[in-house]
């Protein structure tokens, strides 16, 4: 694997913020070329006027999936472990219903949160006030989360990491080129309704020229199944454990499994699965293997041979009703013979976080 | 057509953000991002206000991390990117200035008032799915990721379901 060039996010570390801000800065210029900067622009979409944010979105969406999907054919990076850094894990309630309300406040704005950047910047009032409206939201949550009710909704649904090859089986090369196949006939699509209701539509040539460079690019992806072997088999390997599963074994035969935490020592000692133990996610590769399988508890990238990733993380534990049963009540499970330190009771608290 | 009117071609636009989003994919392995940066930038305004308040609620308390600032993230370095990427882009097209837009047909109070409304809407929503259009919509998106599909749907049906009811905003 030679991507990501993981020394920018460690060690040097200043070096990464440089380049993020560089990155930032090439988001930004494009969001404020497409006119993402313009509330006006923005909410035709929503009239069907102008369907620029679809087409923008989607062709952005389809160029680095395939994008993804070349270079991890060809070997330059590891499509699930880069897969499982770039997205979050799945929790599905919280999701759609946050998909709806933001898609309510972005057609009440006019904005959705990275574009009201764009359109502050640009000396829009209205975006700037928006963004305030965005930094009040995201802070007025961590009160929500406060209210047990509210913090169960946040959890509710946990999958962790999760893909559409994972659910519908296929190869992810050939579900890739699928959703190319889909965003094309969908703009062909969106083209027809501008036309009908009198809009502009794009210059013949161009919209043929990006239908063939995906096309060609999908060609491309799908080619890299048989040229590289094992790519598509390697990217479907299961290798996460579920909480329910990891319950079952730490009541039933908890010396079975060892249960590695790598979230940070403060987050350890608030909350922690019983007989866990804390190691820094560097030192994970210098962990002796002592027969036993491995469960991770948070974020890590490379797992090794014999681990599995705890699916939904601690969120997913504390809302998993054995654990729930096990916390009010029912006497602790014994604990492993090789285990030291205090054995705690999970006390419910979740993971808040945000991308 | 004015110069301030000129955008590009939809379909190259986004070739353009596929292959920023792939860059930063690569070089980075991670997905660009904006209402994390809120995020911190709201908890940081709190620790300024009320110290006590955020070290009173862990939600507040731990978006730290191990940081010595709520700010050191990439995100917050990555928003300060776009905002003047954006103004870059602004200002080179012509389209720079104070101005206020979409208050067409409604009073300029009530146009600032959809903007923060939605503003907050918004802010709750992307701390619910983990991300926003950026990040969940766009960068998860890109890799399949069931959980920003499944978001990306619901922003859309949501943005449908209440366009009828703001189209004086937007006509």
């Amino acid at each position: 694997m030679t991507f990501p060039f993981t020394e920018l996010s460690a060690a040097a570390r200043e070096g990464g913020l440089i380049v993020a801000v560089l990155i930032g800065i090439a988001f930004g210029f494009v969001l404020e070329r497409a006119g993402f900067g313009r509330a006006d622009k923005l909410a035709a979409q929503f009239y069907l006027r102008d369907m620029r944010v679809f087409k923008v979105m989607f062709t952005a969406i389809v160029t680095a999936m395939l994008g993804l999907m070349i270079a991890s054919g060809f070997g330059l990076a590891s499509l699930r472990d880069l897969s499982e850094s770039i997205a979050s894990w799945t929790w599905i309630w919280p999701m759609l219903i946050g998909g709806f309300v933001l898609g309510a406040g972005f057609i009440i704005s006019g904005y959705c949160p990275g574009t009201s950047i764009v359109a502050a910047a640009s000396g829009n009032i209205d975006g700037a006030v928006t963004v305030g409206g965005v930094i009040t939201g995201t802070f007025l949550y961590s009160e929500l989360l406060q209210i047990p009710a509210f913090q169960r909704f946040h959890n509710s649904g946990a999958k962790g990491a999760w893909f559409l090859y994972d659910l519908i089986k296929v190869p992810p090369q050939v579900l890739a080129a699928a959703v190319a196949v889909m965003a094309i006939l969908a703009f062909i699509g969106a083209e027809k309704v501008e036309a009908m209701l009198g809009g502009q539509r794009t210059a013949k040539r161009v919209r043929r020229f990006a239908f063939a460079t995906v096309v060609a690019l999908v060609v491309v992806a799908v080619v890299t199944i048989a040229i590289v072997p094992g790519t598509a088999v390697a990217s479907q390997r299961p290798s996460t454990i579920s909480a329910s599963d990891l319950a079952r074994t730490v009541i039933d035969a908890p010396w079975s499994v060892r249960i590695i935490d790598v979230r940070d020592a403060a987050e350890f000692a608030r909350d922690r699965i019983p007989g866990a133990q804390n190691i820094k996610p560097e030192s994970l590769k210098d962990l002796p293997d002592d027969g036993r399988p491995v469960v991770i508890v948070g974020n890590v990238r490379g797992l090794p041979p014999n681990a599995r990733l705890l699916a939904g993380g601690m969120a997913a534990w504390n809302a998993e009703p054995l654990v729930r049963a096990m916390t009010t009540g029912a006497p602790p499970p014994p604990p492993p013979p090789a285990a030291t330190g205090v054995i705690q009771k999970p006390k419910k608290h979740g993971g808040g976080c945000s991308s | 057509m004015e110069r301030s009117e000129k955008f590009w071609n939809p379909y190259l636009a986004g070739m353009a953000l596929g292959l920023v989003l792939l860059a930063t994919f690569l070089i980075m392995g991670k997905g660009l991002g904006a209402s994390g940066a809120a995020n911190r930038i709201g908890v940081f305004i709190a620790e300024r206000i009320a110290p006590g308040h955020v070290a009173a609620n862990p939600n507040l308390a731990s978006t730290k991390g191990d940081r010595a600032s709520v700010l050191d993230d990439w995100l917050v370095f990555e928003v300060l990117g776009v905002f003047l990427g954006g103004a870059l882009g602004a200002v080179t097209a012509g389209r720079f200035g104070a101005k206020i837009i979409g208050a067409g047909n409604i009073s300029v109070a009530a146009r600032l008032m959809f903007a923060f409304g939605g503003g907050v809407l918004m802010g709750l929503a992307a701390r619910a799915a983990r991300g926003c259009t950026s990040g969940q919509a766009l960068s998860g998106g890109a890799v399949l990721s069931v959980g920003s599909w499944i978001f990306m749907l619901s922003v859309f049906a949501g943005g449908y379901a209440l366009a009828w009811f703001m189209r004086r905003e937007w006509s």
